[in-house]
Formats: C-alpha cells, sequence, structure tokens
C-alpha cells in the first residue's frame, strides 16, 4: 500500500518542495521528476501489485477512510494517468518558460497530479471526493493562471450578444469552472451522505456486496449523478470546459481533455455495478445514457463552429466524454437485464477514456505549440502551417484521424465500442431516436476535425516567420500520436476490431470534410447562416450563465443588503435601539426640573408606592 | 476609644472659634494627620484610607474656613467606619450622618454662587429628611417594631438617593461646587453607607421590608442608568452613576433581608462566608468605589461647579472612571461582582433574574461612564492631575488588584 500512497503523493511533494526556491526552472524540474517518479511506480504496481483494497482509518464516524482499491480500472487508469501527467509535465518545462508565474503553475501542477491519482486510487468516497475537491481548486488555479488578463489569453472576442459579454478572461473562466463543478459538488456530497447513512460504508469494494444499499432511491443517485455531469462537462453544464481554454495550453491538454474531466465518467463507470442493485436504477442509467448522448451532439455541433483552435477541441473533449457517459449509462441500461455483460460494457467504455486521452493529448499539446509559435489563437489567422512545421503537421493528422475515429486507429476502436454499448441499449429498450442521432454524431465529427486541420495546415494565410516547435516540446505529442496506431493495433489484435454500420457514417462523414476542408479551403453558406449563428453563439447558453443567473443573484443579494442587513439589523442596533433608550433617558432626566418642591412631590409619591408594596407583596 | 473622636471633634469646635486667625489648610491637614493616627491604633484601614483623602482634599485646595467643614465630614466617615467595625452603639453613627450631613452641606455651597447654594439646599433638605427618618426608624425597631425598619429604610433612600428619592442628587453634584461633591461622595455616602451596615448588623431583618426594598433598589438602578444615557455634562453623569451605585449597595443588603441566609452558603474565593458578610462587604467596597472615584473626579476640577464639560484634561481620573464602569481589575469589578455571587446563592429563579437585572444595568452604564471618560480625557491640556486625582486612581488601582488578598485576610 505504501508504494500506491507514494504514487499518489509524490507530485504534491515535488510541488511543495518546488515552493522553496524562486528559481523557475529548480520548480519545472522538481515537479517533472515527481510526476515521473509517480508514473513509474504506477506502471510497477501495475505489473506486481496484487488486485485487492488497502486502507488506514480517518474519520470513523462518516466511515472515511484513507482506502485504495486496485482493480482492473484503477491499475490501467493510474498508469494512463500518471504517464500522461508526465509527459505533459515535460511539455510544460519548455511550454511555460518565462511566465510571470512559474510558482503558482508549478504548484498546483503537483498538487493537480496527486488529487487526480487519489481519485483514480480511491476506495473510500470520502476519500475521493477529498481528491474530487482538490482537482476541481487546481482547475480554477489554473485556468486563471494568467491573471493579468490579456487579451490573448482571452476565449472569445470582444463582442456583446443581448447585453452579456461573449469574451472570457482567465479570471473569470476560472471562477465559472469552480462555480459550475461546486455546484455538482454539492450534491455529490449529499449523495455519498445519504449512501453513508443508508448502507454504513462508502468503500466501493464494501458497496458491491452491501445488501442494505437496496434501500437507497433513485434521487440519490441522480444527486450523486450531478458530481461526474458537471465534472465532465455534461450538458448543460459544458460551458465551464469551452471557457476554461484561457488557461495554459498543457492544462487545457491536462486537465481538460485527457485526466480531470475523465474523472467525472470514471466514477460513473466504477459506480455502475453497485448502482445496478438499487431499486429505479433504470431511470438513472437512463438519464446518465441520455444526457450522454445529448452533450455529445451539442459539443460536435459547437465543435463544428468554433472560431478558436482549443474551442474546436475542447468541444469534441465534451463531446466524447459525452460518448464515454452514454456507454456507461448504457452498459447499465442493458445490465440491468443481462448481469454477465455488465463487466465487458462497462470496460468498452472504459476503453474509450483511454483512446480519447491519448488523441486529446497529443492534439491539445501540438495545438498548443502552434498558438506558441504562430501566436495567435484564432482558426484562420494564419495558415498553411505544413510547409512550417512539418513535424507538427504529421503528429496533428495522425492524432485527429484517432480522434474523429477514423480505423485503425485507437480513437476509432474505442470509440466504437463505446458506442456499440449504447447502440445496444437502444435495441434493447426501443428507443428507436438513438441510432439516427449517433450517426449524425459519427457523421459531423470528422467533419469538424478535417475543418481544423484543412484550416490551419493546408489552407489559409501563409505567416512570415514560424519555426517548428522545440524538442522538449514536439517529442511527447508526436510520441502520442504514434502511440494512437500502436495502441489501435494492440487494442485490435488483443481487446476486438469492431465493424459495424456506424462506420459507414464516419466514412461518410471523412469524405465529405475531405472535400470542403482538405479540397476546398472550407465552404460558407449564407442560407445555412443562421444556423451557424446559434451554434456559434454555443445555443445562447451563456447568455443564461453570464447574464441572467447572475443578474439574479446579484439581485438577491442586493435585497438581503437593503432589507435584512441594512434595513433589519443595522436599523435595529444603531437607530430603534438607541432610539429608544435616548427616549427613555430624556424622559427620565425631565423629571429632574429643578423646582424643589416637585421633588419633594416624588419623594411622597415614593412613600406611597413602598407602603403600597409593602402591604402588596 | 470613642472618646478619641468626641476629643478630636471638641479640639476642631474649639479652634473653628478662632478660624478667621488660623490658615484653614493647616486644619485639615492637621485633621487629616490625626484621624490617620486614630485610624491606625484602632485598627481600622479603612479610617487610614479615609484619612489620606482628607489629607489629599486639603492638600489640593485653598477652602478658608471651609477646611473645619471638610475635617468635620472626614471625622464623620471614620467614626462611622469605627462604629461598624468597632462595634459601638449605633446611636454614634447616627451623631457621624449629623456631623456630616452638616458639613458638607457647607462645603457644598462654598463658592456661595447661586447654583452652590441651591445644589447645598436640595441636600440638606432631603438630607436632612432621610436623617430625621433613621433616627425614627431606629428608635422604633430598637424597640421592637418592624416599621421602624420600614422607616429607617425609607431614610436611606432619601439620604442616599435612591430613586424615586434621587432628584436632589443631579442637583447637588452637578450644582454645588466641586470640592463639596467630593466630599458628599467619600464622605457623606460612606458615612450613611456604614451607618446602614451598623443597622443591618444589629437590627432583626425583615421579608416584607426587605422585598420592598429590593424592589425599589432594582427599580433605581434602572432608572439612574437609564437616564445616566443622556446626561451631557461630568457633574450629571456623576450624579447618575452615583443614583446607581448607592442602589446596587441598598440592593445587597435588601436582599440578605427578605430571604434571610440561603440554605448553601455563599463562596468567596473557595471560602464560606455568611450571605450578611457578602452583603455587608458588597457595600463596604461600593462605598469606597463610589465615594473614591468621584473625589478624584470631582477633586481636580477647579469650576466654580460641576454642570459643565471639564476645562482641564485628568490622565488619572481616566482610571477612576473605569472603575466606576466596573473594570477589572479595578476596585469597582469586585462589588459587582460579589453582589452577583450573593445572588447566585439563592435559588435558581431569583438568582437568575437578578443576575441577569444586574449585569444589563451594569452593560447599560457603559457608555455613559465611556461619555465621562472622554469629557475627561479629551479636555483641552495642559494635565490638571492632582494630588486628590493621583491618590484615588491609585487606591482604585491597588486595591482592586489585591481584592482576592484582602478578602483573604478579611475573613
Amino acid at each position: 500500500m505504501e508504494v500506491v500512497l507514494l504514487t499518489i503523493f509524490a507530485p504534491l511533494v515535488a510541488s511543495v518542495i518546488s515552493l522553496f526556491s524562486g528559481a523557475e526552472k529548480f520548480k519545472a524540474w522538481s515537479v517533472t521528476l515527481g510526476t515521473f517518479v509517480s508514473a513509474l511506480l504506477a506502471t510497477y504496481v501495475y505489473t506486481s501489485l496484487q488486485p485487492g483494497v488497502y486502507s488506514v482509518g480517518w474519520i470513523g464516524s462518516i466511515g472515511a477512510e484513507i482506502g485504495v482499491r486496485l482493480d482492473h480500472f484503477s491499475l490501467p487508469m493510474g498508469v494512463l494517468v500518471a504517464w500522461l501527467i508526465a509527459a505533459i509535465s515535460l511539455y510544460s518545462v519548455k511550454y511555460m518558460e518565462g511566465d510571470y508565474r512559474p510558482g503558482w503553475y508549478w504548484f498546483f501542477f503537483g498538487f493537480f497530479a496527486t488529487s487526480m491519482l487519489i481519485i483514480v486510487y480511491a476506495d473510500n468516497l470520502w476519500f475521493l471526493l477529498a481528491g474530487w475537491e482538490g482537482v476541481g481548486l487546481a482547475s480554477w488555479a489554473l485556468i486563471g493562471h494568467w491573471y493579468r488578463d490579456e487579451y490573448d489569453k482571452w476565449v472569445g472576442r470582444e463582442e456583446k450578444v443581448f447585453g452579456v459579454p461573449y469574451w472570457w478572461a482567465p479570471s473569470k473562466a476560472g471562477l465559472r469552472a469552480i462555480l459550475t463543478v461546486r455546484f455538482g459538488d454539492a450534491f455529490f456530497l449529499v449523495a455519498i451522505a445519504l449512501i453513508y447513512v443508508v448502507a454504513n460504508t462508502v468503500s466501493l469494494t464494501g458497496l458491491e456486496k452491501a445488501e442494505a444499499l437496496k434501500a437507497l432511491g433513485v434521487v440519490p443517485l441522480i444527486f450523486f449523478a450531478l458530481g461526474p455531469f458537471t465534472k465532465s462537462a455534461q450538458f448543460p453544464f459544458h460551458e465551464w470546459l469551452l471557457t476554461a481554454m484561457t488557461g495554459p495550453t498543457s492544462v487545457s491538454a491536462l486537465i481538460h481533455a485527457a485526466t480531470m474531466v475523465k474523472a467525472g465518467v470514471y466514477v460513473l463507470i466504477i459506480t455502475t455495478p453497485i448502482f445496478l442493485h438499487v431499486p429505479g436504477a433504470g431511470l438513472y442509467f437512463w438519464l446518465v445514457a441520455v444526457v450522454g448522448v445529448a452533450t455529445a451532439l451539442a459539443a460536435t455541433i459547437i465543435a463544428l463552429t468554433s472560431m478558436e483552435f482549443k474551442l474546436v477541441l475542447a468541444g469534441s473533449t465534451a463531446a466524447n466524454l459525452g460518448i464515454i457517459a452514454a456507454a456507461a449509462g448504457a452498459a447499465g441500461l442493458v445490465g440491468l437485464y443481462e448481469h454477465e455483460l455488465l463487466q465487458g460494457l462497462l470496460f468498452f467504455a472504459f476503453l474509450h477514456i483511454v483512446g480519447h486521452a491519448v488523441s486529446k493529448a497529443s492534439l491539445f499539446m501540438g495545438f498548443g505549440a502552434v498558438i506558441h509559435e504562430a501566436g495567435t489563437r484564432f482558426i484562420g489567422e494564419v495558415g498553411r502551417l505544413w510547409r512550417h512545421m512539418k513535424i507538427t503537421a504529421v503528429a496533428m493528422v495522425l492524432s485527429m484521424l484517432s480522434l474523429v475515429g477514423i480505423p485503425p486507429f485507437v480513437g476509432y476502436i474505442t470509440k466504437d465500442l463505446a458506442l456499440e454499448n449504447v447502440f445496444e441499449a437502444g435495441h434493447v429498450y426501443h428507443m428507436d431516436w438513438l441510432a439516427p442521432a449517433l450517426y449524425l454524431l459519427l457523421f459531423i465529427t470528422p467533419i469538424y476535425g478535417q475543418r481544423l486541420i484543412g484550416l490551419t495546415f493546408v489552407h489559409g494565410r501563409e505567416p512570415e516567420e514560424v519555426h517548428e516547435a522545440p524538442l522538449l516540446m514536439w517529442l511527447p505529442y508526436t510520441a502520442l500520436a504514434v502511440a494512437t496506431l500502436v495502441l489501435g493495433g494492440y487494442f485490435a489484435v488483443f481487446v476486438k476490431f469492431p465493424l459495424t454500420e456506424a462506420l459507414i457514417a464516419v466514412l461518410l462523414g471523412f469524405l465529405t470534410g475531405l472535400v470542403l476542408y482538405i479540397w476546398l479551403p472550407g465552404v460558407r453558406s449564407e442560407t445555412l447562416r443562421p444556423l451557424w449563428e446559434v451554434a456559434y453563439r454555443r445555443f445562447y447558453l451563456p447568455i443564461l450563465y453570464d447574464g441572467v443567473f447572475p443578474l439574479l443573484y446579484l439581485w438577491f443579494s442586493r435585497f438581503i443588503y437593503v432589507v435584512f442587513d441594512r434595513g433589519l439589523f443595522d436599523g435595529l442596533y444603531h437607530h430603534v435601539i438607541p432610539g429608544v433608550f435616548e427616549t427613555l433617558s430624556n424622559w427620565a432626566r425631565r423629571l429632574i426640573t429643578g423646582n424643589i418642591s416637585l421633588y419633594v412631590l416624588y419623594g411622597v409619591v415614593g412613600i406611597l408606592v413602598t407602603l403600597l408594596l409593602l402591604v402588596v407583596l | 476609644m470613642i472618646d478619641l473622636f468626641a476629643y478630636l471633634v471638641l479640639a476642631l469646635s474649639v479652634a473653628a472659634v478662632a478660624t478667621g486667625r488660623l490658615e484653614g489648610r493647616y486644619v485639615a491637614v492637621a485633621t487629616s494627620v490625626v484621624l490617620l493616627a486614630i485610624s491606625a491604633y484602632l485598627g481600622l484601614p479603612i479610617g487610614v484610607v479615609i484619612a489620606v483623602a482628607a489629607l489629599a482634599l486639603s492638600l489640593d485646595w485653598r477652602m478658608g474656613s471651609f477646611s473645619f467643614a471638610l475635617a468635620f465630614s472626614a471625622s464623620a466617615a471614620v467614626l462611622a467606619a469605627y462604629v461598624y467595625y468597632g462595634g459601638a452603639p449605633p446611636v454614634y453613627g447616627l451623631v457621624a450622618l449629623a456631623l456630616a450631613t452638616a458639613a458638607v452641606y457647607g462645603l457644598l455651597a462654598m463658592e456661595r454662587t447661586r447654583e452652590n447654594v441651591e445644589g447645598a439646599m436640595k441636600y440638606l433638605v432631603f438630607s436632612g429628611v432621610g436623617k430625621v427618618l433613621i433616627v425614627l426608624g431606629y428608635a422604633l425597631a430598637a424597640h421592637g417594631w418592624v416599621q421602624g425598619l420600614y422607616l429607617a429604610v425609607l431614610g436611606f433612600m432619601f439620604e442616599l438617593g435612591i430613586a424615586p428619592f434621587h432628584a436632589w442628587v443631579v442637583d447637588a453634584y452637578a450644582l454645588g461646587s466641586p470640592r463639596g461633591a467630593a466630599a458628599l461622595a467619600a464622605f457623606s455616602k460612606v458615612t450613611a453607607l456604614f451607618v446602614l451596615l451598623t443597622l443591618f448588623r444589629s437590627l432583626p431583618g425583615d421579608g416584607a421590608v426587605g422585598l420592598v426594598a429590593l424592589v425599589v433598589a432594582l427599580a433605581s438602578m434602572l432608572v439612574a442608568n437609564v437616564a445616566g444615557l443622556t446626561a451631557k455634562t461630568l457633574g450629571r453623569v456623576m450624579a447618575w452613576s452615583s443614583i446607581a451605585h448607592m442602589s446596587y449597595a441598598l440592593a445587597a443588603v435588601a436582599l440578605v433581608w427578605w430571604l434571610g441566609e440561603p440554605a448553601a452558603a455563599p463562596q468567596l474565593f473557595g471560602m464560606r462566608i455568611s450571605a450578611a458578610d457578602l452583603a455587608a462587604l458588597v457595600v463596604v467596597l461600593e462605598a469606597l468605589t463610589s465615594g473614591l472615584a468621584k473625589a478624584g473626579v470631582f477633586g481636580y476640577l477647579s469650576t466654580a461647579f460641576s454642570d459643565l464639560l471639564p476645562p482641564r484634561r485628568s490622565v488619572l481620573n481616566v482610571l477612576n472612571i473605569l472603575s466606576l464602569l466596573g473594570l477589572p481589575p479595578l476596585l469597582g469589578f469586585w462589588p459587582k461582582l460579589f453582589l452577583i455571587l450573593l445572588a447566585l446563592s439563592y435559588p435558581a429563579s431569583i438568582a437568575a433574574f437578578l443576575v441577569l437585572w444586574i449585569v444589563m444595568n451594569s452593560a447599560m452604564a457603559t457608555p455613559y461612564y465611556l461619555r465621562a471618560l472622554r469629557m475627561v480625557a479629551e479636555a483641552p491640556g495642559p494635565v490638571a492631575d492632582n494630588v486628590t486625582s493621583s491618590y484615588t486612581a491609585f487606591v482604585s488601582t491597588a486595591l482592586g488588584l489585591v481584592m482576592p488578598l484582602v478578602t483573604h485576610v478579611l475573613l
């Protein structure tokens, strides 16, 4: 167990150590070293340790323990996460060179790494929640890293839509992220508490056998799901992920593509076998699946119409997370009927985490290099980059083919396997709308992928001075790009090579994209423009999140201030009560007129009163 | 031992004939020293404290013939203390009371302004009425008539200025000469309180009278503290403070008269003490607190009367005012604490109400004490502290600090 704990906490220790020197290089390399140690240890754990559960007590009264679980999900996930962290850490050494706040970045990088590994390995839900909150905090810190809010770090342009600003500076984006995620976390926490109350344990392995869980209703499950929904940017909580692109690209690669957002769907996957036993779970799984599909579609449309490199990738991430969530929900739905299929289906859902993570991390790092070298975040401002950044171009093409799901890349295999779950569930439950929706999804995906590649590397305005990225930057993402092919081959041989009608949709989409964006330099259509506008404006959801909600909240806060703070309390303590005392006091003093006869009268009255009291009391 | 006092008073009376020729200051100083000696000889620490207060006043102010009045009033106070502690016949206490009244009347009218005379007159009238009632009451009670106790208590209410018999206090303090007011607080009220204690010890208590006295005292506390909140001049604030402090003192005694000894004797710093003794301790400490602190505050004013904002700053009187406020560890904190301890030794419902009432009243008094503090501390410089203010501030602090030790010694 100590080895696992060392794997988890090595990055945090490294980031604390990094605080003790002001030199950027020291910070960068100490944290990178820590993450590599963690990655090596994770590999060792994967290969050598026995699966099982190891734990020590923590807060007994609520059943919290520091517990780690080594099983067929956490072991590979740990290796994936740890190595991605290490690779991106190496990339960041060069990418973040010369930054104005390296201490903040590197501290939270290590802090994030540890928190993520806690989520991966945790057996106890409270321990998991600790990691969960940790990644949320790190996410806020790193999204808002460039706190000076320079224009080139924004998402969006300086424009307003119906009075709501459609630009997000890093500090605002950081807040959006943490507020959304914390909203879900509140429900998540309540759900964990309810589970503890009903089942008297929050250990994942313990819950699998818990009979008492049958007493839990479906509402706590839905509360529970809200945590992963917000963390994994499912519709309608996907907005934060898009504006999270204000963070450094290495952060986007790590947190918002490969690891943190995966935490949500990972938790959905590993809890499916547990929640299967709860009565009413069918509704829960249906909800997860539907939300997943809805997210996938909405995010894909957003990715198709975005005008920034990272927004396309962010939309794509949200879409793929939707696919994984849908796959997990579908596995649960099917598993309700055919228990023996459950583990297999869940494993397919889990595989797409791996496939997507590898592809997306590479893409983010590569386009980070593009932004770094070309000096712009907008699609269309630079073009024909294949001439200037050959290695990057090749790597990006490979990763993109994997991402959009072209065989034989790993992205195809895992996405197709995951979608098989969903098709199966749709078939079993007679949800006829599901298959067409998925086909549409599969059709559009290659189009946006090729749009991104075409408008950046093939067509467009050629810049004057753009170099290839430095070695320390292109090495990680090129290696990952190659890995998409290698892993694809590995999974094809050792798992399954899926061949379904879905491939037709993908190929059709690929051909369309090829024509539109590789052969032609993109198309504009005035007839489709209104549709494009809605998609480009991300279905006007920012108006709700950045306009309506803040306005409501401000109104409410002002109401409380005027009515309670100023009115009731201030009024009471500074006006009413002193006023009463002042009046009484002045009355009392007014009796002292100076007229001695009056004083004598008071005395006489006093005597009479005391006599009365003497008689009465 | 009473003879000593008799000789002193006689000597002063004889010397008073030659008042025009004698420098008044020397007389007052000499009397103070003699009182100091007598107190030391009789083993009367309170006497020492009072005597030195008189000494301080006489060193600070040139009072001419009124020094005799100061001497008489100081003697009366020490005599009353001796009557209580030495176990002398209570009638001597009454004599002391009469002596104090006459002397303080004169002192209040010292400056001979219209205001002074008005203040002094009011003091005389009400104090006189009070004394008549006390004497009458004592005479009756000594012969076994319980109505006598009622009359005596009524008399004390007049004498001490408990509401609703309090109206004269404001005018006496504010309009009288500040030196007179100092003497009023330091000597006249102290005398009255010691006579109260003497009667408390020598006469049997009565439940009904005790209850009435308690109710009146509690009401008086409230009236004084509420009224003081908007008082605007130093003299008036001190007057309301005096009424409040006297109400606390009366409440202590009244409580024991009403309920007698409680089932479980109260504890003081881990030692058992009877409720009567505790009440007496409260009264003595109130007398000292109020007397010394007000002597200090009035004793530094050089004006003809005190119904105004002080013309000069005083630093040490801040301590006196804080002592009146009841801030630990100054002297004024202890009588309030002991009063609460006394109340707590009685059954819960009564105790709860009493403690709540006392605490609320103390809290309510804070604003006007702080206003007085500001008046004194923010007046224009140079600092006008004199022997009186220094001495009284010193005693308020020192006695407060060693109070646990003192009670240990006393018990």
